[in-house]
């Protein structure tokens, strides 16, 4: 059995490692549930990414999600020294679920003031973010990638804000789900460790879940799915129920390696268990995969860099949209959104001249498909100009992973032909 | 099928304002349709630094501006700024571009007189008329200097005619076409001066001048009746369509300001 996190050394309270400022890169990825937070960086000299302990020497990554402030104290308390904090001070306010559930929307009275989930999420997330900084001193902003359990548009909108907030620029403060942030983990691994599928099992408390990777060669880049479950009949510490399940999902399956990962593996109960899942695969037991996997996607989103692999999350547009334009006087497809991108996120506009008609072609396809079907926009009453004497702006927000809405707007073409102000919308989408 | 031409400039705040034609243009597009129609107005007023600068600051194409001002430096021709820029904008079919940068060209070796006349005719026929007027009437001062035929003076002073026509001072348009007649012998420019004594309800004129250049009976029964059956066909009109008297009102208003509009625009 593997320890995948046994490089682990950093102590924020005595060491720093490199006294020298990193200048180009530094990127942090962070685990963020309903009970605790994990903190994985990067920077440029370092050969993986490292997780931030609370104690020096330990593996013990988890900040628990707690803020307090005593009382005429302008400063936050959060993590351990919060909950301390709290127990020898009744008068302490102290909060503890403004993320549960991925739900932000309670409020809070903390003396005179009143703070909504969000303004407390963003006090503490500001506290972990400067974390690594104090182990390698830093002086740059980090990009930074938060990885939760599950994404919806409230969610995605709120983070936003928060980076806005907190200084970030755009795209420099991103949030992903679990499924995503194990695909980006995987591909950052040795090959050989998904020659096969992968399977991942996350156990806290009783709640057993389960993330199951697998590859699609047919293509350039490979498609990589991942499959969730959750299994309400997992007890922790039950090694024969336990060693059952894993039989039960695991034989005649090709699963190359196994991740365990969670309290709910905390303790040496394992046993049985264990010995079968090693049998013809690599296992590793450990906490931060999550918070390692968005340290990577920060690396991997922020420079652009291509892979030959593609994960198309629930989040993520299952299609690429297209038009087909004349780019100084050269025909190419001009792509609006790709498929992969995040749909919260993309959104893309250009502006074009019609010519010889007032329909546009848009052509939607599938990414692992060479066709591509090809829906038609007529812009109706139009008024009647000469050839190529019309500008319109074509916009193309997703409003879900499988349809995008299209706004398209005549905008005239300046003083000669003024614009008659019309404009038309459509969704497009892709049928399964 | 349709195309979509991709815009490769974005829309300026402040516009480009093209003395020549007296247009303001808010985008590269705009201004090779533009070229493309009104080709015998390019001229070095237009691809000057003035042009770059507002491509640089309005449309932030610092890459295009610098291209275009090296050309002005190395080149210095009309042609060569005009081609790296119709080339670049992609608004224009190659062989557009072609035809257009071959016709400059072909005018930095025409002669002034040469260039004045299409520039002039170039203005008339885009409705700028009385900027017409003047660039003729510049073309015929230089005269003097230059030894031009009776055909290519008549054809000025026909063009003089048909500017005036346009602009309603029809006596004014009837000595220019019979100025015109006399230098080319041209029978279109007496037929213009008739039709223009016809236009002014001058009867009176118009038998004196088919008197004076002795009109056959046939031809000048020919043009009144082409004028009548022309009055005949277009007098109904949009007025009566309505039977309210308030939208008649409101049509005959509309009509009047539309004309003015119009006339303005011949003025400008």
């Amino acid at each position: 059995m593997e320890i995948f996190n046994a490089n682990v050394k950093n102590s924020i309270e005595n060491e720093i490692i490199n006294k020298e400022s990193i200048e180009r890169e530094y990127y942090i990825g962070i685990d963020l549930n309903s009970d605790y937070a994990m903190v994985s960086y990067y920077c440029n000299n370092m050969e993986t990414p490292e997780t931030v302990s609370a104690t020096y020497g330990s593996e013990v990554f988890q900040i628990p999600q707690v803020l307090a402030k005593k009382i005429n104290d302008i400063n936050w308390l959060y993590g351990q020294e919060a909950i301390k904090a709290a127990e020898a001070d009744k008068e302490c306010f102290i909060a503890n679920d403004f993320f549960k559930e991925e739900s932000i929307e309670k409020t809070y009275e903390c003396f005179d003031d009143v703070f909504e989930g969000k303004d407390l999420l963003q006090i503490f997330l500001s506290k972990i973010i400067s974390l690594p900084s104090k182990i390698i001193n830093c002086r740059i902003k980090p990009k930074v990638v938060i990885s939760i359990k599950r994404i919806n548009r409230e969610i995605y909108e709120a983070f936003e804000d928060i980076g806005f907030r907190l200084g970030f620029k755009n795209h420099n403060f991103k949030v992903i789900d679990y499924k995503e942030s194990f695909y980006y983990y995987m591909i950052n691994q040795e090959p050989q460790l998904s020659q096969n599928d992968v399977l991942l099992l996350c156990a806290n408390s009783n709640i057993l879940e389960s993330y199951r990777l697998s590859k699609s060669h047919r293509t350039t880049p490979v498609v990589i799915n991942i499959a969730y479950d959750s299994i309400d009949t997992f007890k922790s510490g039950e090694d024969k129920e336990f060693c059952a399940f894993l039989k039960q999902i695991l034989t005649n399956q090709r699963v190359t390696s196994v991740y365990l990962v969670g309290s709910g593996f905390d303790g040496n109960w394992l046993l049985e268990s264990i010995q079968f899942l090693c049998k013809g695969r690599r296992v590793f037991i450990g906490k931060n995969l999550f918070s390692k996997g968005a340290c990577y996607a920060a690396m991997l989103k922020y420079n652009n860099s291509d892979s030959e692999y593609v994960y198309l999350g629930e989040n993520d547009l299952k299609f690429n949209l297209s038009i087909k334009v004349l780019n100084r006087n050269q025909m190419e497809f001009l792509t609006l959104v790709n498929a992969g991108d995040n749909y919260f996120e993309a959104k893309n506009s250009c502006e074009v001249i019609l010519s010889k008609g007032n329909t546009i072609d848009f052509w939607k396809q599938l990414p692992d498909s060479r066709e591509a079907k090809i829906e038609s926009i007529s812009l109706k009453d139009l008024p009647l100009r000469e050839d190529r004497v019309t500008r319109v702006k074509i916009v193309a927000t997703p409003i879900s992973n499988n349809s995008i809405d299209i706004y398209v707007e005549d905008m005239g073409f300046g003083e000669i032909y003024k614009s008659s102000n019309k404009s038309w919308h459509y969704v497009m989408s892709m049928p399964a | 099928m349709g195309e979509l031409i991709l815009c490769t400039s974005s829309l300026a705040k402040t516009p480009f304002y093209w003395e020549n034609i007296s247009e303001n243009v808010y985008s590269l597009e705009e201004l090779s349709y533009l070229i493309k129609k009104n080709v015998f107005l390019v001229e070095k007023s237009l691809t000057s630094d003035q042009l770059c600068t507002w491509i640089e600051k309005e449309l932030f194409d610092k890459k295009l501006a610098e291209s275009l001002r090296n050309d002005l430096k190395i080149n210095n021709k009309v042609s060569s700024f005009i081609e790296k820029l119709l080339t670049e904008t992609g608004y224009l079919s190659q062989s557009e571009i072609k035809n257009t940068v071959k016709l400059l060209a072909d005018l930095e070796t025409k002669s002034e007189i040469e260039v004045g006349k299409l520039k002039a005719d170039q203005l008339l026929k885009a409705g700028k008329v009385l900027r017409s007027i003047k660039e003729y009437y510049k073309l015929l001062s230089a005269v003097s200097k230059n030894i031009m035929s009776d055909e290519v003076l008549g054809s000025i002073w026909h063009n003089i005619g048909s500017a005036y026509a346009r602009l309603f001072q029809f006596n004014e348009a009837i000595n220019c076409f019979l100025k015109a007649y006399s230098l080319s012998a041209n029978l279109n420019s007496l037929k213009m001066g008739l039709y223009a004594a016809f236009c002014e309800k001058n009867e009176k004129k118009f038998y004196e001048i088919a008197e004076e250049y002795d009109v056959d009976t046939v031809v000048l029964s020919e043009i009144k009746k082409e004028m009548e059956d022309y009055y005949l066909n277009n007098s109904e009109n949009v007025f009566f369509k309505d039977s309210s008297k308030e939208k008649k009102e409101e049509n005959i208003k509309n009509f009047i300001v539309d004309l003015k509009k119009d006339y303005k625009k011949l003025c400008s």
